[in-house]
């Protein structure tokens, strides 16, 4: 082997480079997350292949679970399982919708804002602290109030347009270190312009901040979404497990003693947060870990 | 005359708290086309901040860094005239990219060509850095290369845009020395082909090898400067005369005398006064004049 040639050992960043396969992509956490994620995307995508009723079906009233309703009905005698699986879509395509649309705004935000030191910098981020301290759920609330409907794509604008703020300061905060280092210093001298920089150099290095933000403002917007409807927000007339507990409380379900009507649709919106709040901490983790080694 | 000129440069950084820290203080110099230079003083002496303000990554805080006569802040293609190798050849290139397109994609962006044009250009480059056959170091990941090979693939990015003038930012500071030594001789094959260096480095020996004439920096202000035998062989300013004694052989001690903390020391109108054996009370005044003498210029009281 002459001087100056790379050798047969590798670095290890080389070795996770060339990656162990799609296993490696994730520690066990992050794959229990995508598991958790993926049964619940199942669900929502064959839910009329498998629910025994229409969710708007009526039965008898306030039966406990049973091999012929697995989890019971409501005071109308809709079949509770089959509100449950339905209910996953609304979640779904709200959390995920809205949970994009905030990703998106809050990395451009945040890519600007801390590529671009001074003013422009300043203000968007004077910005960001004023809407901060503006509790979003009661501005919500109070638009939501003012719209003559608010449907599914009513919705995902409002939680959407209200939920990037966190993630434009953590992506902001990552990309001020990033464009301190070499790289960005050296496509400055070889004359890339700035859009090119912040795009296709800075924004793949600050991609598991990205992914990971991007995972917590899904799970919020989910939370948010499922507020929304309990609130009465929203449309009643789409099955969902926000409007699930809503109806469960005006009705009276605890006093009932019909834990069937709480607890489940309750359970599944922790559950498929968690999904996402797993999956969103190991990414993280191994991003710290990579920068640490 | 194609020249890159320094005119009473001066460089302050803001730090916390409203704390200043002036990198450059007054730098005058000029970089003629074909001419290498090296810029040489010890860490803190405000060499980098030189190179990154000559090509526009930091902006004078007084003074004016001019290519032909036009301030650099108009010289709207400076990237195809003034080209840098960094100090840290690992983070300099893009770890996200493969090598290949690192160096395609500023040719690609230069002259408005698709990237299988650039492409080809980006090998021939790597031919010329001796990254040879260039095809499979094109598809190499940079963590796969060693360092020298990094440090030949940023010059291959910054030759591929065929600059006028080179700054060379320490470039060997880095890697071990035998891997360096082929750098510096790479420095030395591009001199052969008229492009103007600015050997950057606090390794005289070095930079005897590669370049013509010195400038000697000291805390951000040049000390003396003169054609680089001449200044190694007479050496006028105290700190010169250390750095030569320093050079030669390792062994020797440094020959400075009280060695203070240079932060902390309170300085007068000559920099180096605090660490000078020779100093008198004239150092700390502010009537200290450049002595001339055939292209040899120096900054002291003990040559006024």
């Amino acid at each position: 082997m002459r001087l100056g040639e790379a050798g047969p050992e590798m670095s290890p960043e080389a070795r996770l480079a060339r990656g162990g396969g799609w296993r490696g992509w994730l520690g066990r956490k992050g794959w229990a997350g995508v598991v958790i994620i993926a049964c619940f995307a199942l669900m929502a995508f064959f839910a009329h292949e498998f629910v025994p009723y229409s969710p708007t079906a009526t039965f008898p009233a306030w039966q406990p679970p049973s091999a012929v309703h697995w989890l019971g009905t409501d005071d109308y005698g809709q079949d509770i399982f089959s509100q449950v699986v339905y209910g996953s879509r609304a979640s779904l395509v709200v959390g995920g919708l809205a949970g994009l649309l905030s990703g998106v705004i809050g990395t451009a935000v945040g890519l600007v804002a801390g590529y671009l030191r001074g003013l422009w910098s300043e203000v968007l981020m004077r910005f960001v602290d004023l809407m901060l301290v503006i509790p979003a759920l009661a501005l919500m609330i109070i638009i939501g109030a003012f719209l003559p409907s608010v449907g599914q794509g009513a919705q995902i604008l409002i939680i959407g347009a209200l939920s990037w703020l966190w993630m434009a300061r953590s992506i902001r905060s990552q990309v001020m270190s990033e464009r301190e280092r070499g790289y960005v210093a050296a496509a400055r001298v070889v004359g890339l312009s700035d859009g090119e920089i912040m795009v296709r150099e800075i924004l793949p290095n600050v991609m598991p901040i990205v992914i990971a933000n991007l995972v917590m403002v899904i799970t919020a917007a989910i939370l948010v979404q499922a507020s929304l409807n309990f609130l009465g927000i929203g449309n009643p007339s789409t099955v969902s497990w926000g409007s699930m507990l809503s109806l469960a409380f005006t009705d009276d379900a605890i006093l009932q003693g019909a834990w069937w009507w709480v607890v489940p649709p309750g359970l599944c919106i922790a559950l498929f947060a968690y999904g996402f709040v797993l999956l969103g901490n190991d990414v993280l983790d191994r991003y710290a870990r990579k920068r640490e080694g | 005359m194609l020249e890159l000129v320094f005119d009473q440069v001066t460089k302050t950084f803001r730090g916390p708290n409203g704390t200043t820290a002036t990198a450059v203080d007054g730098v005058s110099f000029h970089l003629a086309e074909g001419e290498s230079v090296a810029l040489v003083g010890e860490s803190g002496s405000g060499k980098s901040t030189v190179a990154r303000l000559a090509t526009r990554l930091e902006r004078p805080t007084a003074g004016t860094v001019s290519l032909e006569g036009m301030p650099l802040q108009a010289v709207a293609d400076l990237p195809y005239r003034v080209q840098m190798i960094f100090q840290d050849p690992f983070s300099s290139l893009n770890s996200v990219h493969t090598v290949g397109y690192s160096i395609q994609r500023p040719i690609a962006v230069k002259e408005r060509i698709s990237s299988p044009k650039a492409r080809l250009k980006a090998c021939q480059a790597l031919q010329r850095v001796g990254l040879t056959p260039p095809e499979p170091f094109m598809e190499k990941r940079v963590v796969q290369l060693s360092g020298g090979q990094r440090q030949r693939a940023n010059i291959a990015r910054a030759i591929a845009l065929s600059p006028r003038f080179m700054i060379a930012d320490e470039p060997t500071s880095m890697l071990d020395v035998s891997v360096g030594l082929g750098i510096l001789n790479l420095l030395v094959d591009l001199r052969a082909e008229e492009m103007a260096l600015l050997f950057i480095t606090h390794n005289l020996a070095a930079a005897r090898y590669v370049a013509d004439r010195v400038i000697v920096l000291y805390r951000g202000t040049i000390v003396e400067s003169g054609a680089i035998d001449d200044v190694i062989q007479r050496p006028l300013h105290p700190y010169t005369q250390d750095l030569v004694a320093a050079t030669p052989d390792p062994a020797l001690p440094f020959v400075g005398g009280r060695l203070g903390d240079p932060e902390t020391v309170e300085v007068g109108w000559c920099p180096f006064a605090p660490r000078c054996t020779r100093r008198t009370a004239r150092c700390e005044t502010p009537i200290l004049r450049r002595v001339v003498e055939s292209g040899h210029s120096v900054r002291c009281t003990l040559y006024e």
